[in-house]
């Protein structure tokens, strides 16, 4: 098994092949879905430059128009532009055949071999042109001269100082003409220098330095909201052996093996995709067989295998640890099994080997229906979309029956020995995300007080009552730096409750704070099950007489509480005190946002204009408005006040 | 190995690395003769003959060798 042949993917079939030849690159829904379709494949590198080509014509197709072609298509548009000290162009269509997998049209542009510095100074139009929205810092250390005398603390600390700050200006650079966001790749270990067991401290010793520059890079980035691209992480997992480009590198300058492109451009893509708000963010685990060894139904509590140090049970329990891993960092977790309830229930709750227990599990299906139908039952109670579903299941049917159904669904392809499928499930990197916050850290928590939320609803019967009797608390304060790395978040995966579905990375977040002609706000709430952290975001652009609502989401976990209605009142109420008669508001349509299509009707406001694409634009007369009885309290925040509670955390 | 042998051999390489699944070459195509054959076609060309023959090309013969001739030439060589 060789990771750089990304076996969580499905291998192709020779119809696959001859398909991949005869598809064409139109822009033809059934031409595209089939593209889609190819892309989910793991081919290899020569054929996934070709699927890469197809892909790049469907964009020429369209007329050269990315987002009109995205949007006809259903896919999310992405520019990438990349600096690179080595070559790039044998790679472009790799990266944009891998991009579709994740359901994102790319374009690409780059620059390669030179000096960053040099090609603006001679394209100086050209990045601003390409409305970029990331540009990839891919160096390697001969471009950062990172070659200190070897020995020498202080040199070593010269060389790295100086390296990190030519990345830094160079960003600084790039930010003064674009809005992109900025992704810094880190130094991957190369076997053409030496490497001695003393390197590991030797001032100057290859294996040390680079540590040390990738430790200042990963600081750098989590001041400067870079995003970091882990290209050291990815050639470790493979192994610099097969990693380095050998001959190639003398050749043409080749960064790293050509049979390593796939998972380089998978792994690229991933974070591109948790970029663009295409996180996973739910894990979907099977039971028999997957959490342990054996069948509950047949073998009982006494005769699956779960004991520790027991060499059919250790695999098991590992996949039980993994979840519980990403349930740290905010992942769902679900189980949808084929069993009685009851039986599988009693393993949760009851056998003294389990690691993972029933209070980790959000939500559960467990029956004799089929999965794929489960699966859609838990993304309708949870609020999530499919898209955001990873299911892991040891049984190749199941799985293929999942796939078949759900193609949204991210269904890894697991190694027939239990023993080696996480290194196949990690190397995906499925759980992707640029950003971690409180909120993260807390998800696991919302869903399960939702699920208690829902019971008190149930014995409550009047929902007015039943909202009362939530106690809430919203608290509304503008952008602050505190705050900035959740409004972020929030404004890249928002996709149903999003008015405009317009994305601001953190550094334009920092500069809609900082703009005395927008007004943006940020809503926390806490109810008598907890705080849900912030869970709405405002930006208004004042004109005139009138406050313009730029942007407004909100989190689906607090839907149906009246948040909007209070968020509405709140905006009224200081948009009066600054004098403005009228709230104007967009509706622009997604293909998921058609939960808000109705909002700004249900909220009091009159329709100006309909677009044809489905664009409809609002106005609210503030003379006219009146405030509802509501069962939420507000209380207004200055920034500093919000900036206690966010680091109360 | 026969020339005509070898070059059956090439043909699916060079249409699959130039993109053309109607390329047709002969010993007397040269690199002019095909727009796709620049100089990235030539090292992905390069690596495809190396692992479809088992050997490898010397930096010199990389360099050096622009027709198909060439390449049938470089691989006779080493096959005799």
């Amino acid at each position: 098994m060789n990771l750089h042949d990304l076996p969580w993917l499905v291998q192709p079939s020779p119809q696959d092949a001859t398909a991949l030849k005869s598809v064409a690159g139109s822009g033809d829904p059934a031409s595209i879905s089939e593209l889609v379709r190819l892309a989910k494949l793991a081919w290899p590198e020569s054929q996934l430059r070709q699927l890469g080509r197809r892909v790049g014509s469907v964009i020429g197709a369209g007329g050269g128009d990315l987002h009109a072609t995205a949007k006809a298509a259903g896919l999310s548009p992405f520019r990438l532009f990349v600096f690179s000290s080595a070559t790039v162009s044998h790679i472009v269509d790799q990266m944009i055949g891998t991009a579709l997998r994740q359901g994102i049209l790319l374009e690409v542009a780059f620059c390669e071999y030179e000096q960053p510095l040099s090609w603006l100074e001679r394209n100086a139009a050209m990045l601003p042109d390409f409305a970029a929205d990331a540009v990839l810092f891919a160096f390697d250390s001969e471009s950062l001269r990172l070659s200190p005398a070897i020995g020498s603390d202080d040199d070593e600390t010269v060389v790295i100082g100086r390296a990190l700050q030519s990345v830094e200006r160079l960003a600084a650079r790039v930010r003064s003409v674009s809005k992109s966001t900025i992704i810094v790749q880190t130094l991957a270990g190369d076997s053409k220098s030496p490497h001695l067991h003393m390197d590991a401290w030797l001032p100057g010793g290859v294996s040390r330095l680079r540590r040390r520059f990738n430790d200042a890079l990963a600081r750098s980035s989590r001041e400067n909201a870079f995003v970091i691209f882990d290209a050291a992480a990815v050639a470790e997992a493979v192994g610099h052996s097969q990693w380095g480009a050998g001959r190639y590198s003398f050749i043409a300058k080749y960064p790293f093996a050509t049979a390593c492109i796939p998972l380089y451009t998978d792994r690229l893509a991933t974070l591109i995709a948790a970029m663009s708000g295409k996180s996973k963010r739910v894990l979907v685990l099977d039971l028999d067989n997957t959490l342990w060894s054996g069948v509950i139904g047949d073998d009982g509590m006494d005769g699956i295998v779960l004991a520790a140090g027991n060499p059919k049970a250790e695999p098991h329990r590992a996949v039980q640890r993994m979840a519980l891993a990403y349930k740290s960092r905010g992942v769902v977790l679900c189980i949808s099994s084929k069993n009685t309830e009851s039986v599988a229930l009693e393993v949760l709750r009851s056998h003294p080997d389990m690691i993972l227990r029933e209070k980790d599990v959000a939500a559960f299906r467990i029956n004799w229906t089929d999965k794929a139908s489960n699966i859609a039952a838990l993304a309708k109670s949870l609020d999530l979309g499919l898209e955001s579903f990873v299911f892991l299941d040891d049984n190749p049917a199941e799985r293929k029956q999942v796939r078949d159904a759900l193609p949204q669904v991210s269904v890894p392809e697991l190694p027939a020995d239990p023993a080696e499928w996480l290194p196949v499930f990690e190397a995906a990197g499925y759980f992707e995300q640029v950003n971690f916050t409180a909120e993260d850290r807390d998800r696991a928590e919302y869903y399960k007080s939702n699920a208690q939320r829902a019971d008190l609803q149930e014995s409550a019967g009047d929902q007015e009552a039943f909202l009362r009797s939530l106690g809430m608390v919203m608290t509304v304060a503008p952008f602050d730096a505190p705050g900035r790395a959740r409004i972020a978040q929030l404004i890249a995966k928002s996709n149903q409750f999003n008015t405009t579905t317009r994305r601001y990375s953190e550094a334009e977040v920092a500069a809609l704070a900082a703009d005395p002609g927008v007004v943006a706000m940020q809503v926390r709430l806490r109810d008598l099950f907890g705080d849900n952290g912030m869970i709405s975001v405002v930006i208004c652009r004042k004109d005139l007489a009138h406050w313009n609502i730029d942007l407004w989401l909100m989190s689906c976990r607090v839907l149906g509480r009246k948040v909007e209605n209070a968020v509405l009142a709140e905006l009224a109420r200081r948009a009066r005190a600054d004098g403005a008669c009228r709230l104007t508001g967009l509706y622009i349509p997604s293909s998921k946002n058609a939960l808000v299509r109705d909002l700004y009707e249900r909220l009091g406001f009159t329709e100006l204009r309909a677009e044809a694409d489905g664009t409809t634009s609002w106005v609210l007369d503030l003379a006219a408005y009146q405030e509802p009885e509501l069962p939420i309290d507000v209380t207004a925040m200055t920034s500093q006040g919000a900036a206690e509670e966010n680091d109360a955390e | 190995m026969r020339d005509d042998d070898i070059l059956a051999r090439l043909v699916p390489i060079f249409r699959e690395e130039l993109d053309d699944q109607r390329l047709d070459l002969s010993l007397g195509t040269s690199q002019k003769d095909l727009a796709g054959w620049d100089s990235l076609a030539q090292v992905r060309l390069v690596a495809a003959i190396e692992s479809e023959f088992g050997f490898q090309f010397s930096i010199d013969e990389i360099e050096s060798t622009s027709s198909v001739r060439g390449f049938v030439e470089g691989i006779r060589k080493r096959s005799a």
